[in-house]
């Protein structure tokens, strides 16, 4: 079963609720729940995205209208003398001159040169940590949100999104509570040195896992989407901007 | 003065005789020819009131003047047009060929259909922050339910949310093995002090 990542309820809320049940009436306590916090742990997306139809063709559109609005510069001002003056000029001095298409060719040599690294999609979107386990994820996969060159930052110290779940009979009945509550945390995935594209893999190092998780991935939102089940990812789909 | 040389001179050792500090003392007036010494003039008050003011009036003139170039904007050099391509201005307009009425509808058609696009961009993003609200207010109602204590403690500030820092995405991966140009950065802008 996927999840997002849960830690148990903390040991002041254990507490809390152990006092509340023993001074509660039997009619209270039926309607204690259980509480987890979880953490919708993101990465932000580490190139800009590709430009879509529309905004190459807004791009396009717009630089012909600066290109037309604007005045002539230095180097069109020399190509257009060179190109009036041809012929006129003596031998001696066409040889001393860098022509303006000389350099232009120069120019274009050199960005010929330039590659760029090839883009790998998932460096264009945002992704969203997953654990995979069986039953339910009882530990902590991020410890105290720091590693040896990554930082998860949770924002804020209020939950963003809860997602309430009823236990079946016999569970709930052991259990002593009617169902469980995930209080939902946005944390921010970072690396305070400069993100290298390896990052991820350093939480999957750092933290020593517990037999529980069987897994643990960096997902986009699509795969979420299709990992979580419908009505946990209505919780968790709040904290996703729109653009996804 | 005489009794600072006399005492000078009482020194019990003759070799730690010092007598410069004495000296110090000594002063020459201009040769009186023992004439009575003249009465110091009382400055007329006026005069000495007059004589303040000027100097006051000289201080606060200066001190406007200081003002004055203060208030001075200190001019942006970027924003500067060199006097020589104002004049050259009608040499590099362009001469284009006129626009297609074809060409003219087009761009209109983009730039409203970009138009269009934000807008929607701009609703969708306005409608998810107040969905992420009122989920928040749910979650806190939910946990209110639960908990008082954990209530109070998740409506506290965190003082370590703000100011928050992120930096955005570049346009390409980084290149390995890439070695940059070098360089040193001289700065020559002129600097505008009073």
């Amino acid at each position: 079963m996927w999840s997002m990542i849960v830690r148990q309820s903390t040991w002041c809320v254990r507490n809390r609720a152990a006092q509340l049940r023993q001074c509660a009436t039997s009619a209270e306590t039926s309607r204690r729940y259980d509480l987890f916090a979880a953490i919708c742990v993101e990465r932000a997306p580490l190139l800009s995205p590709a430009l879509t139809k529309l905004e190459q063709t807004v791009q396009h559109c717009l630089q012909k209208m600066d290109a037309e609005r604007s005045l002539r510069c230095d180097h069109e001002m020399k190509a257009d003398l060179e190109k009036r003056s041809k012929g006129k000029k003596s031998e001696e001095e066409e040889v001393k001159l860098v022509t303006v298409q000389e350099l232009e060719d120069s120019w274009m040599d050199n960005a010929k040169d330039f590659k760029t690294e090839a883009r790998d999609g998932k460096l264009e979107r945002p992704l969203y940590l997953v654990a995979k386990s069986v039953g339910r994820v009882l530990s902590d996969c991020i410890g105290d949100g720091k590693g040896k060159n990554w930082q998860v930052q949770v924002l804020g110290n209020a939950p963003a999104s809860v997602y309430t779940f009823k236990y079946p009979t016999p569970v709930a009945q052991k259990a002593n509570s009617v169902g469980g509550k995930i209080f939902f945390y946005k944390g921010i995935f970072s690396s305070p040195t400069g993100h290298d594209l390896s990052d991820e893999a350093l939480l999957h190092k750092d933290q020593p896992r517990s037999s529980e998780i069987q897994e643990l991935r960096w997902v986009t939102c699509d795969e979420l989407k299709e990992l979580l089940p419908e009505k946990y990812w209505k919780s968790v789909h709040v904290l996703i901007p729109p653009e996804e | 003065m005489f009794r600072s040389l006399i005492n000078a001179a009482k020194v019990a050792r003759p070799e730690s005789l010092s007598l410069v500090g004495a000296f110090r003392a000594l002063h020459v007036s201009p040769v009186v020819m023992a004439e009575p010494m003249k009465k110091k003039k009382r400055l007329d008050p006026a005069i000495v009131r007059a004589r303040e003011e000027r100097k006051k009036k000289k201080l606060e003139k200066a001190i406007r003047k200081l003002e004055k170039h203060a208030k001075q904007l200190k001019p942006i050099e970027e924003m500067e047009v060199p006097y020589r391509l104002r004049t050259e201005i009608p040499m590099r307009t362009r001469k284009l060929p006129p626009m297609t009425a074809e060409e003219l509808e087009n761009r209109i058609e983009t730039l409203k259909e970009w138009a269009r696009h934000r807008g929607k961009v701009a609703i969708a993003e306005a409608s998810w922050i107040e969905k992420m609200v009122q989920a928040q207010d749910k979650a806190l109602q939910e946990l209110r339910k639960e908990s008082e204590e954990l209530y109070q403690a998740a409506i506290q500030i965190d003082p370590e949310l703000l100011p928050y820092r992120t930096k955005g995405c570049v346009e390409s991966a980084p290149i390995s093995n890439y070695e940059p140009a070098d360089g040193y950065i001289h700065d020559v802008s002129r600097k505008w002090t009073s």
